[in-house]
């Protein structure tokens, strides 16, 4: 077992069959999700293994809730919880685009990392309030010292942009479901033509791929 | 009479041994909490001990594994556990704008 282990770990297949078989979702959460209900780290974290990964193999996933874990200052809990999976920099510089959802005053912003233009870009959809832009730039800065600590220093001297002419938010319950939205486009090359009203159709969508995925994985229990 | 289920008991004790796991559970705050369960048991039976224990909502923990999120209905043999491995539980995030708005 130490031996299966040991090649788990140099190979990541591990890391890999953990992020197909384990998902969090909750009937009575689902429906909610349908009305008001505020979207979380763990559904949203949910939805971008059991639906965006597979659509999108050029672009590099980080954890939603590492910056949760940096704004506790819990460097240590990080590394602790996501050890050297969290920060594949090998695989990440290859990528076309790092994806990085932040949580902060109860507000989700996105940030995206292009490693061929060298350049983070930064996703607000309510873009009047500075402290996110702040905290990004900080979380930002933290998130390049943790990666030449892997010994991946380029990314230290990237632009930071703030992204303009955003689809905005014009109430207080959606912006999860804006960071879904534009993770979605980014990744898939979409034009950024959404507005609101599309929110309720990401809403359902969250909730169409979760239960498909509960079909599938049931299926393949009764198998 | 004595003699024969002690000898069962000793063929006994190392097969239930091996049937069940140690794990721990760490929390955010640092707080660790142990649980001895059947490798064939699913992990929810841990999961609502842990979150009774600490008063708070199932679905607001994430309970992680090798940096993975758990599912209620896993078991640690599905996933390979070992003797002593350990769970994080950490705090969902939610966020709607509410707090900027």
């Amino acid at each position: 077992m130490i031996f299966l282990r040991y090649q788990y770990n140099l190979s990541s297949l591990r890391f890999d069959y953990l992020a197909k078989v384990c998902i969090s979702p909750n009937p009575e959460r689902l429906k909610r999700l349908l009305s008001r209900e505020w979207l979380d780290t763990g559904i949203m974290q949910n939805w971008f293994d059991i639906y965006l990964k597979p659509k999108a193999p050029h672009a590099y996933f980080i954890d939603t809730n590492v910056s949760d874990i940096w704004l506790r200052e819990d460097k240590h809990n990080y590394i602790h919880i996501f050890g050297e999976y969290g920060w594949r920099v090998g695989e990440m510089h290859k990528c076309e685009i790092i994806i990085i959802p932040m949580c902060y005053l109860e507000h989700f912003i996105v940030i995206v990392g292009y490693p061929n233009a060298k350049r983070w870009d930064y996703y607000n959809s309510m873009p009047g309030y500075s402290q996110h832009w702040e905290m990004a730039v900080e979380f930002i800065h933290w998130l390049n010292e943790s990666f030449t600590a892997y010994n991946w220093e380029e990314p230290m001297g990237w632009r930071r942009r703030i992204v303009e002419n955003v689809p905005l938010q014009e109430n207080s319950h959606d912006c999860g479901f804006f960071v879904m939205a534009s993770v979605e486009h980014v990744v898939l090359n979409q034009k950024f033509e959404f507005t609101q009203r599309d929110m309720m159709y990401y809403r359902c969508k969250l909730v169409i791929n979760q239960y498909n995925r509960q079909l599938e994985l049931h299926r393949k229990r009764d198998q | 009479m004595s003699g024969v289920p002690g000898t069962q008991e000793e063929e006994k004790k190392p097969m239930d041994q091996s049937a069940h796991i140690n794990l721990k559970v760490k929390g955010q705050d640092g707080n660790e909490v142990f649980f001895r369960i059947k490798r064939s048991t699913q992990l929810r039976k841990l999961m609502n001990a842990y979150c009774d224990r600490q008063s708070v909502d199932l679905n607001a923990i994430a309970f992680l594994f090798d940096g993975r999120r758990l599912r209620g209905d896993q078991t640690p043999d599905e996933l390979e556990m070992e003797e002593a491995d350990e769970i994080d539980a950490m705090l969902h995030q939610t966020g709607g704008g509410h707090g900027v708005a």
